[in-house]
């Protein structure tokens, strides 16, 4: 008798729990306090406003995009600057050598980092091709690294971006 | 014998706290744990076993054997331990005989009440998370391996500011269920944000060429669902975040992946907004450091066999408070906080040790329960032998 009841009881108070968790619109306001697993990475970058951020790749330690398919990228690597130098010129069909006492310079991270230019059709590594493409690149050794900074886009594009670039090669700092 | 209640009030208590729902209850708890002990072996792993069986939100539970449901529906264990906690207090502390011959009986069904109010302190108050450290370190937060938050913080001169947390609690109605989503209201930013597209386990692709057919893709990613691991800390969530701006209405989606291991950016109304999926953070009352880390693996495997750890304790200026020597089975517990170690690991340039850091206001209850009810029922056991031994006695003489 009594499990009985107790299991006429129970549908009721199932019933009247069951309703599903909320997907009302809710205010947040709950923030917390900086700690040290905010530092992420061993650079510090200050990024241009006009920039996003999108996700890093193996190859793409600090990832960014702007307009709507421009890309630029940091890359710590290995490897001397004129090789590097001649791998980016090659992927605009251009294989002539590069002398890197020629190229424009800039200080970076308390070194004389390089720039390059190239503009044409780029043919990138995951089998992308852009017409009328532009390259802006920074090569700097430091630490036993090397550092690149690779802007790709269109060519007006990445123009239009000089200015952003070289603030943001200069932002770059060790941790 | 007992007279029979006429108060419907008094025939409640007496039914809730009854012989028979006791039996029920503890009948179904052993089949619910035999049940969810054998699954958790399964696909679904323990994580996702327990919150089948035993969280709040599971009110009947289909259980599954060896890859096959059952063709049964069981109550959820947690509304299981509810009843019997009523059914303790009602019939084995309220309804009880009382006196002193039954005081170490009242003492017992007091002690297992606490045991199950514990245990129900753990469930809803219990916060775990974990701390990895290479010696030498120091750290000041720990992050959970399961329960993940979205953070937006804003970016001043590249210097994250103090983030905004949507929590674990207010994603869960959108999280594993792809086709709901939730608007988040944000008056501290100048958007509001919406959730969708919530996916448990996920891979990221970059888009070569032309994206396959169906997915969503945002800023040249997508997220590929795969089927969730069982062992919940190795999945890999992903969901679609969309950021409207009050003053504008203009829209901006990103894809949060949780394997992104830093801050995806927006602009917006000119400036910058860093926002990431990721285990929540738990910011400790102090800071630990580890001095040394010791340990042995099992031969021929990656498994550590033993490990123990030296930190050190330190307050708001990184002065040394207390030093501690953490090992299997002895935690670090200070400030109500326990620190287990539960990995180590020496294949890194530094030996690594990552601990298990739990608060849990209940913490030491189970323990106290069990020595309490061990103690009253040794008591009971006494006054009862020697009450057969008096009688038996007492008979004995009687017959002479």
């Amino acid at each position: 008798m009594n499990l009985r009841k107790l299991a006429l009881g129970l549908v009721p108070m199932i019933a009247l729990t069951s309703c599903d968790e909320s997907t009302n619109p809710v205010e947040v306001t709950e923030t917390r306090k900086l700690t040290s697993y905010d530092d992420e990475s061993n650079l510090a970058v200050a990024m241009p406003k006009d920039w996003r951020r999108v996700p890093s790749t193996r190859f793409r330690d600090y990832n960014c995009k702007f307009n709507e398919n421009g890309e630029v990228y940091i890359s710590i690597g290995s490897g001397d600057i004129k090789s590097n130098a001649e791998r980016w010129l090659k992927q605009f069909g251009d294989t002539r050598e590069v002398v890197v006492s020629e190229l424009e310079k800039l200080d970076v991270m308390g070194s004389k980092a390089v720039i390059l230019e190239a503009e044409g059709t780029f043919a990138g590594m995951r089998g992308v091709t852009i017409e009328d493409a532009g390259l802006l690149g920074l090569l700097v050794e430091t630490r036993g690294n090397l550092i690149t900074v690779k802007m790709i886009g269109k060519k007006e594009e990445v123009q239009a971006q000089r200015e952003n670039f070289i603030s943001f090669s200069k932002s770059i700092q060790w941790k | 014998m007992s007279k029979k209640p006429t108060n419907p009030v008094t025939k409640i208590f007496a039914l809730i706290g009854g012989f028979q729902v006791a039996i029920v209850c503890m009948v179904l708890l052993l089949i619910l744990t035999w049940l969810s002990t054998l699954e958790q072996t399964g696909p679904g792993g323990l994580y996702w076993t327990l919150e089948k069986y035993f969280s709040f939100g599971a009110y009947y539970v289909r259980p599954t054997l060896y890859g096959h449901d059952l063709p049964i529906y069981l109550p959820g264990g947690y509304w299981v331990c509810a009843l019997f906690t009523l059914n303790l207090l009602f019939g084995g502390v309220m309804r009880m005989r009382k006196g002193w011959k039954h005081a170490p009986i009242l003492v017992s069904h007091l002690s297992m009440l606490m045991l199950m109010i514990g245990g129900a302190m753990t469930y809803h108050q219990s916060r775990e998370a974990y701390m990895l450290l290479a010696v030498g370190e120091t750290g000041d937060s720990a992050f959970s391996l399961t329960e993940l938050s979205i953070e937006i913080a804003e970016v001043k001169d590249g210097q994250k500011q103090e983030p905004l947390v949507i929590s674990s609690e207010l994603l869960a109605g959108v999280r594993g269920k792809p086709t709901r989503q939730r608007e988040f209201l944000l008056p501290n930013f100048p958007f509001d944000a919406t959730v969708s597209e919530y996916h448990i386990h996920n891979e990221l692709f970059p888009v070569q060429g032309i994206a396959p057919e169906g997915v969503n893709v945002v800023d040249g990613y997508y997220a590929k669902p795969i089927e969730p691991t069982g062992a919940e800390e190795t999945n890999l969530s992903a969901c679609i975040i969309t950021l409207k701006e009050r003053s504008s209405g203009k829209l901006h989606k990103l894809l949060l992946f949780e394997g992104v291991s830093h801050d995806l950016t927006v602009t917006i109304e000119d400036k910058i907004y860093g926002l990431r999926l990721h285990g929540e953070i738990w910011n400790t009352p102090f800071r630990v450091r580890l001095d040394d880390s010791r340990g042995e693996k099992h031969p021929g495997t990656g498994m550590a066999m033993i490990y123990e750890s030296d930190v050190t304790v330190l307050d708001e200026n990184g002065s040394a408070e207390r030093k501690f020597k953490i090992e299997m089975n002895k935690p670090l517990r200070y400030k109500d906080l326990t620190f287990y170690q539960t990995s180590w690991n020496d294949a890194g340039p530094k030996v690594e040790s990552g601990f298990t850091v739990k608060t849990n206001p209940s913490d030491q209850w189970p323990k106290y329960a069990i020595y309490t009810c061990g103690v009253a029922l040794f008591v009971h056991f006494i006054i009862k032998l020697f009450g057969f031994v008096s009688n038996s006695i007492a008979r004995s003489k009687n017959e002479q």
